[in-house]
């Protein structure tokens, strides 16, 4: 895992290498679209996370995230007692603010509110009047988490976006049984048209 | 360069701020008891006897706090014992104490299982037709000298002993703090072989 995030750093510091002046004004702005896949959380996490982007004229884009997780480990560690909860599904709308002038790489801001819920559990007593035993007792959660992310985007052939995200947000809802830091950390693959 | 540095710090820092600061045992439940497991004492000791550690825990548990006994065989889902440790050391000379090693051919075992070496490990093992765990063994006393017992391998504990059960797949595991008034305040049952 850890190889594996740096191995995309350092393939980032050729695209800073690159010249800013060359890349400022292209084919990219025209194109107001974008989708993509979240290549970490769909390898190291089990979640498969698909955004949508919006671009405007500006400097400002919006869009949407949908996450819901198919993998085992989440669940195991769940079952097995290593976590309290089993985040199953999350929609973040988000909007983003460029950073820079450049269309072709550039780093942003986003803000975010993540709709997330799942499973959680706790040990419960239960009393049937005459004996107290212990159980795992399992019920659903849905929070909403306001947030914040920072991340750098670069495009290829105008077209092929490669984008770093990390940001955070702190669950409002439900507080005794959703988590209490949603992390949004992506390293995201997309086409933009 | 430096916004490159910058952005692995950040993706470093939030991998490990994001670590949900919940993690644990979430299977893992506490309770306290008293005297579950007893030091069989016996006035004297001479060479050839056996000192006797004994647990004979009720499937219905006081718990401090509730009205109702707790049910430590269903909070289990069926645990076939509750395991606990202790250890025997000689002194060997003044202030130096060495492990008593153990095999279970050597200890007599009445009731339960263990593990022996330089320390027991005990399984107190369920017995339906009473619903009790039960363990009672005894460790031969080959030599005569300066004995003493203490409970947990490696624990500070000095008036306490921990059963933990033997909890199968992803069922509650149930540990049991149990006091004891037998240990002296460095946790040591001492004694002397003649």
């Amino acid at each position: 895992m850890k190889k594996f995030l740096i191995a995309c750093l350092l393939f980032s510091a050729t695209v800073f290498a690159q010249d800013d002046e060359s890349s400022k004004k292209g084919p990219v702005s025209a194109k107001k679209n974008e989708f993509r896949v979240d290549a970490l959380s769909l390898i190291a996490f089990g979640k498969a996370n698909i955004s949508y982007e919006r671009f405007g004229d500006g400097k400002w884009s919006y869009g949407v995230t949908g996450s819901f997780a198919f993998g085992d480990k989440f669940e195991n560690d769940f079952d097995e007692g290593y976590r309290s909860t089993l985040p199953k599904y999350e929609v973040v709308p988000y909007i983003r603010y460029k950073m820079s002038n450049s269309d072709a790489h550039y780093y942003f801001i986003e803000g975010f509110i993540s709709a997330n819920g799942g499973d959680f559990r706790e040990i419960t007593r239960t009393d049937d009047g005459t004996v107290g035993f212990y159980q795992i007792s399992k019920e659903d959660y849905f929070s909403l988490a306001p947030g914040a992310s920072v991340g750098y985007k670069v495009y290829f052939a105008d077209s092929i976006a490669l984008e770093f995200l990390v940001g955070a947000g702190f669950n409002i809802l439900d507080p005794d049984k959703s988590p209490d830091v949603i992390s949004r950390i992506g390293l995201n693959l997309g086409y933009r048209f | 360069m430096k916004k490159l540095r910058y952005f692995a710090l950040g993706i470093a820092a939030l991998l490990i701020s994001s670590c949900d600061d919940e993690d644990g045992f979430y299977n893992e439940k506490y309770v306290d008891a008293v005297n579950l497991v007893e030091i069989a004492a016996e006035p004297d000791y001479a060479v050839g006897d056996y000192i006797y550690v004994t647990a004979d825990i009720s499937r219905y548990l006081a718990e401090p706090g509730f009205d109702t006994p707790l049910d430590i065989y269903l909070t289990t889902n069926g645990a076939r014992g509750f395991v606990f440790s202790y250890i025997l050391e000689k002194e060997t000379s003044a202030g130096v104490w060495q492990s008593v090693n153990s095999t279970e051919e050597t200890m007599i075992i009445n009731a339960g299982t263990v593990q022996a070496g330089p320390y027991v490990l005990a399984t107190a093992a369920y017995n339906a037709a009473n619903e009790r765990y039960q363990f009672n063994a005894g460790i031969p006393l080959a030599t005569a000298g300066n004995y003493r017992l203490s409970f947990g391998v490696n624990s500070d504990a000095t008036n306490e002993i921990e059963l933990r059960s033997r909890t199968q797949g992803n069922n509650l595991f149930l540990n049991i703090i149990s006091d004891t008034n037998q240990l002296n305040n460095q946790g040591y049952y001492t004694f002397t072989v003649n």
